[in-house]
């Protein structure tokens, strides 16, 4: 007892590393669970993070008006709104009535139950995110109170882009698919042909998986979709196009390497699926 | 002379973590944009005796965690660890001086990263480490800029009269 009274800063400092190394245990056995402490921590700080980020953006928005032609800018937003929305009914269209209808066999096959009713979108601001980290963890300014849920899927005008972790009231604290731990089911075209397979971070900023038919046959530059299979993600978001497509020894199944079409460290703006 | 103490300092730490979280990550480079409560952490545990850097590096190091990390406590311990290996340097160096404030900037980065990338592991995170040590470079350079800024910003705070030599500090 003596030691710790002759060496206080030290015991005190090593006493609070020790708490800090439990909190960081218990934090990490309730990841994927609801957490009333937590949630109202994050609700509180969300409350006085919204204004700040509404100022933010608002400088942002003025200093780009300020060197910018104000109609070129205009019409440039309401190009890449249409051209979202296209690529959006594009994909839709894609699968019709009699690959939904395989997809539905297939799911069945491996015991998913996707709940294919029609999904709304909810706008959403980013509101808090750290630059500096290189793990894409972000907080939005929507919550419980919009409708949202742990796990509802959140996509950006340019793709998939992740879901949420948790969800207070009034925010909600969102993971990408990068930092996943779950495995995305995916599917990519070719022709009439849809081959379906699984993917998740390779810790690089890429995508990496497999495909369950070995003789897909893919090509670079191929865009991926999700599948629905799995039960979080709904068929037909865009994830990204593929980079690598080859055979590795390390396994029978085709290997593929996905480059994200989100920029995470970028998102400003995104809708979450409810 | 305005002394630091925890009613000035409170309001400080809080608008670093908003404008962290809030701000900044609108305006990256390289991809990436500095982490101002680091720097807030490494000057106040350098320039002033009190444990400033060590409570409120605790305390927002936490806000941190809960707004943008997956796991409680990981930039915590982060802000401890710098806090402690920052206050030995303290003990060695002048602790007026800029340039070494700006170098344990510069030392706190590598720290962080892969302190926070190595907890992160622990947890099951499969984040490769060369994308840890590819942010380390910009934002070391970052860091060294806006710790010598903060230092520019505080140092009027712990010695008033800093061209008389025969000037302790003590009052």
């Amino acid at each position: 007892m003596s030691f710790f009274y002759r060496h206080r800063t030290f015991s005190i400092i090593a006493a609070v590393l020790l708490v800090l190394l439990i909190l960081l245990l218990v934090s990490s056995a309730f990841k994927e669970k609801d957490n009333a402490l937590g949630s109202a921590a994050r609700g509180y700080i969300a409350v006085i993070q919204k204004p700040f980020s509404a100022l933010a953006s608002g400088i942002g928005n003025a200093l780009g008006g300020a060197f910018s032609d104000d109609a070129l800018a205009a019409e440039n937003k309401e190009l890449k709104e249409k051209l979202a929305q296209a690529q959006s009914d594009l994909t839709v269209a894609r699968l019709d009535r009699e690959e939904l209808d395989q997809l539905k066999s297939l799911q069945e096959l491996f015991g998913s139950s996707l709940d294919m009713t029609e999904k709304s979108a909810l706008s959403a601001n980013v509101i808090a995110l750290d630059g500096s980290s290189i793990y894409n963890v972000f907080s939005i300014d929507k919550g419980s109170n919009a409708g949202i849920g742990r796990n509802s899927v959140v996509i950006s005008g340019d793709g998939l882009v992740g879901r949420v972790l948790s969800a207070e009231k009034n925010s909600a604290k969102v993971v990408s698919i990068l930092n996943e731990s779950n495995n995305v089911g995916i599917q990519i075209g070719r022709g009439e042909s849809y081959f379906l397979g699984s993917c998740k971070g390779d810790g690089k900023g890429s995508l990496v998986g497999h495909l369950l038919d070995e003789d897909a046959d893919i090509k670079v530059g191929d865009t991926v979709l999700t599948s629905g299979i799995g039960g979080i993600y709904p068929p037909g978001i865009v994830i990204g196009t593929v980079l690598v497509a080859e055979f590795n020894e390390d396994s029978p199944l085709l290997y593929v390497k996905i480059e994200p079409s989100v920029y995470f460290k970028g998102l400003k703006k995104v809708a979450v699926l409810i | 002379m305005i002394r630091m103490r925890y009613p000035l300092a409170i309001p400080l730490f809080l608008l670093a973590f908003l404008i962290q979280t809030t701000m900044l990550w609108r305006i990256p480079i390289a991809g990436f944009s500095p982490n101002l409560l680091l720097c807030m952490v490494v000057v106040f545990s350098f320039i002033y005796h009190e444990r400033f850097g060590l409570i409120l590096g605790i305390s927002f190091g936490l806000l941190l965690d809960i707004s943008t990390s997956l796991y409680l406590g990981v930039q915590t311990i982060s802000f401890v660890v710098i806090f402690v290996i920052v206050r030995v340097f303290r003990n060695v160096f002048n602790h007026e001086s800029m340039l070494t404030d700006m170098l344990m900037g510069v030392l706190a980065t590598p720290i962080n990263i892969l302190l926070v990338w190595l907890l992160n592991r622990m947890m099951g995170e499969q984040i490769s480490i060369v994308l840890a040590l590819k942010s380390i470079l910009p934002l070391s350079i970052m860091h060294f800029l806006l710790v010598g800024v903060l230092h520019f910003l505080f140092i009027g705070t712990v010695i008033k009269y800093r061209q008389d030599m025969r000037f302790t500090g003590n009052f």
